[in-house]
């Protein structure tokens, strides 16, 4: 365990690397971060000011090694817009963005596991009809119109929730709901799929020939056995919605990550933009970290490996 | 497959109990203290609450509850005494500003002449490096403190845009801040303003509470909390649901909806925000894009620069029907523009008139110009910046199409079309100009582009009339204020004439309330929570 861990701790040095320069370079085509900042009455003289300041008068190569110096140093610099440290900003922005995901990540493992359950073991049965033909409509429904539509039926229409912004639970309801519907439709279907393929298997059928109820056959021999695909899918959209539910929390006015990296990347604010993707592969390398122990737990063949 | 058995059954109703009770956890009541308050929705949120520390309408808006200056741009634009009771001209560039007697900042200090002086200087960027507000003190930062209440500016050179500039000055505790330190200053900001700072969640909610003490009266909305709501659907649908008393920013293609129904009010006006079409007009012909390249690069290659005639200019004001424009692209909001600044700016001509739309004549003028069969172009525009912008593009581009002028339509993201445009990647293209204050404008958008003088900035098509230049020199100095006006309505017939830029309309704000909401429409586009009554 500790050699895995310290190897996957070296690992991630690499991939910290490779991320800043890649999205470094990125943000070097993508536009003037001074032509944004300027107030339209500044003089060129101020723009030359502001982009010393900055330190964006450099060549590229200068610039990304003081940015790695300074990082190392902890300081990943000032926000262009706010006039505060970057990671100060982003870190901020981690329990709103934790809240919704985790929310939204339950809420649909705990409706997917019996939903799928129920749709293999009845397959071709009128639930089973139901939930593909609803989580094929989950699956397809672009984020932004669902969100929309939820606000608009629970917020405008029924005036049951608040229909923007963080708050109490009842905040949470909508974002989460909405944003756990194509999570939902797609854990529904893995775990059918997966259900089927092992219910068809051998030891299934001895399992079943060996007289043992079918709620043991069902949930301890064949669901156990489609849980690992099941949590590397988890993990990985866990993972991605960490790094910010971009559309999600945008519609709904979510102080969390997402939209602050929008906001930073549309007023090309490195600093953010550079601190955001480091949190976020920070975020990415620890889940997976996480997902490849809870293999050990569900498959005792992984441990001995 | 074997039917479910009921043991199986057992477990999924352990698991939907399970569900049911974590759900309901969820939908527990949201605590009713927010009802209470007068909740205004934003676009976007304040990017610092440092009153000198970004120059952009919503933080200004945001951050005027907290500050005063020592001049207040009234609702309609004039300038109305605030922390100051008056301001004089002594001399062509000394200027005596008196205080107003008893204000007091948030924390029970004193505001002296000593701590106006002190928040001008931080403004000019000597005390405070970040000031974003370094372009309005460009006048000689000299003073000298005559007495508690009393002091004197000199400006270097006369300067009669002193009292407007002074007016985007916030007055902040200098003293307070040097204790605290900027960053923390920028997150819990105290001022002289009519509403205290209670809390700051980033992104989420900024709650006031009103200013008892303040000097003109404690405003009558006691409780109010600021939020920023990105999508236009969903700051909406907060105002249909009830959540939100005032919005800040209604889309156009909302807006009559709203005016339609009867528990709403909707406020419009006209802003500065005005949107024109600019020219290449110092490249001779078309080819790829070079840096300090020699190519027009909007025009094919080998083919002239059409647009350094000024006949074909006029074709291009002919052609476009701006109130059909405004009709459809922008659903009946804006104003069609004759200059880049709007009607209620000083220096407005009021003389201009827009060239008529008239395709036979636009053909005509083509054809004298050497283009019968009119040419191909490409028109540039941001597509994040203004109010329906890429569309607009579009409806553009169709529009000069009919006069034979084939404009292929380059919208593209405010991040990137602003660098391409300073590089001079264009021949033609569509942008807007936002402030009401004519020597700026002049100084910026159309002197000769000098930028070591640090002049034409934003002259990206190069316009260059030496006319124009000289006149700007001297009515820039004219202290009375009748003959600088004279002078600066000369100065736009002079570029509107040569068609330097093409206005095309100014932008509106429209704002939506509840309907027991009251107020008046801000010409620069604030929302103030100590301007709106309730009944």
């Amino acid at each position: 365990m500790r050699k895995f861990l310290f190897k996957r701790f070296f690992q991630s040095i690499g991939v910290f690397l490779a991320v800043s320069l890649v999205v470094f370079a990125m943000l070097q085509f993508a536009g003037d971060p001074v032509e944004l900042l300027m107030g339209e009455e500044g003089s060129q003289e101020d723009e030359i000011r502001l982009r010393e300041a900055l330190g964006l008068d450099k060549p590229y190569v200068v610039q990304y090694v003081l940015f790695l110096k300074n990082a190392l140093r902890g300081d990943l610099g000032i926000s262009y817009h706010h006039g505060v440290p970057a990671m100060s900003l982003v870190i901020e922005r981690i329990p709103a963005t934790m809240e919704l995901v985790l929310t939204a990540i339950l809420i649909s493992i705990i409706l997917a596991i019996p939903m799928g359950v129920v749709a293999a073991t009845h397959r071709g049965g009128l639930l089973d009809r139901i939930f593909l033909s609803g989580s094929l409509r989950g699956i397809s429904a672009p984020p932004f119109w669902i969100g929309i539509v939820f606000i608009l039926v629970f917020g405008v229409v029924l005036g049951w929730l608040p229909t923007s912004g963080r708050g109490g639970l009842a905040h949470l309801i909508l974002p989460a709901g909405s944003l756990a519907l194509y999570r939902l439709a797609l854990f529904i279907r893995l775990v059918r799929s997966g259900m089927l393929d092992v219910l068809g298997q051998e030891y299934v059928t001895s399992a079943r020939a060996k007289g043992l109820a079918e709620s043991v056959v069902v949930f301890k021999h064949a669901l156990k056995n489609t849980l690992i695909p099941f949590i590397t899918i988890a993990g990985l959209q866990m993972g991605s919605l960490l790094a910010g539910a971009i559309v999600t929390e945008r519609v709904f006015a979510w102080p969390g990550m997402g939209r602050l990296i929008l906001d930073s990347i549309q007023k090309l604010d490195y600093p953010v933009v550079m601190s955001w993707a480091l949190v976020t592969s920070a975020i990415f390398i620890l889940i997976n970290m996480l997902v490849d122990i809870s293999y050990s737990f569900v498959d005792p063949r992984v441990r001995t490996n | 497959m074997n039917p479910t058995k009921p043991a199986n059954r057992n477990f999924l109703l352990r698991w939907a109990i399970l569900a049911l009770v974590a759900l309901s956890l969820a939908a527990l009541p949201a605590s009713s203290e927010a009802a209470k308050k007068f909740v205004i929705a934003f676009q976007g949120d304040a990017a610092t609450l440092d009153g000198q520390g970004r120059n952009e309408t919503t933080t200004i808006s945001i951050q005027n509850h907290i500050f005063d200056q020592l001049i207040f741009q009234g609702i309609d634009g004039k300038l109305e005494p605030s922390l100051a009771v008056s301001w004089k001209p002594i001399s062509n560039t000394k200027w005596v500003i008196k205080l107003r007697k008893g204000v007091r900042f948030h924390n029970g200090t004193p505001f002296t002449a000593q701590g106006a002086v002190d928040a001008l200087i931080r403004a000019s960027g000597k005390t405070f490096k970040k000031s974003q507000m370094k372009h309005y003190t460009k006048w000689q930062n000299t003073f000298r403190i005559i007495d508690d209440l009393t002091f004197e500016i000199d400006t270097g050179k006369p300067w009669p845009s002193l009292p407007a500039e002074l007016a985007r000055l916030s007055i902040v505790p200098v003293n307070h801040i040097k204790k605290v330190g900027d960053a923390k200053f920028a997150r819990n900001p105290i001022g002289t303003g009519a509403y205290k700072l209670v809390e700051w969640v980033k992104d989420d909610h900024i709650d006031l509470v009103a200013n008892e003490n303040y000097w003109k009266g404690a405003p009558s909305i006691k409780n109010v909390r600021i939020r920023p709501v990105p999508v236009n659907a969903a700051r909406t649908a907060g105002l249909l649901s009830g959540e939100i008393d005032a919005v800040w920013g209604i889309a156009p293609v909302d807006a009559k909806r709203l005016e339609a129904n009867p528990k709403l009010n909707v406020y419009r006006t006209i802003t500065a925000r005005t949107i024109y079409l600019t020219f290449d007009h110092w490249r001779k012909e078309g080819g790829p894009y070079k840096k300090n390249g020699p190519y027009s690069v909007g025009i094919p290659k080998g083919k002239p620069n059409p647009f350094l005639k000024p006949k074909v200019r006029q074709a291009v004001a002919h052609g476009l029907n701006v109130p059909e424009l405004l009709r459809t692209v922008m659903h009946g909001s804006g104003e069609p523009a004759t200059q880049l600044n709007p009607p209620f700016a000083f220096g407005y001509n009021k003389r201009l008139k827009r060239l008529p739309y008239n395709v036979a004549r636009a053909k005509k003028l083509l054809a004298e110009a050497g283009f019968p069969k009119g040419f191909e172009t490409r028109v540039d525009c941001p597509n994040d910046r203004y109010i329906n912008d890429g569309p607009m593009c579009e409806a553009i581009s169709g529009m000069l199409d009919r006069i034979g002028i084939k404009a292929t339509p380059n919208p593209r993201p405010k991040a990137v079309f602003f660098k391409r445009m300073s590089r001079g990647d264009f021949s033609m293209f569509m942008a807007g100009w936002g402030t009401d204050l004519v020597g700026p404008t002049f100084s910026t958008v159309f002197h000769t582009r000098n930028l070591k003088a640090g002049v034409g900035r934003i002259n990206r098509g190069r316009y260059s009339n030496p006319a124009v230049d000289a006149l700007m020199k001297k009515t820039s100095v004219i202290m009375d204020d009748e003959q600088r006006q004279a002078m600066w309505e000369k100065a736009w017939e002079m570029v509107i004439g040569d068609l330097a830029f093409l206005p095309l309309y100014q932008q509106e704000a429209i704002i939506a309330t509840q309907k027991n909401v009251s107020l008046k429409p801000r010409i620069n586009e604030w929302l103030l929570a100590q301007e709106v009554t309730v009944k």
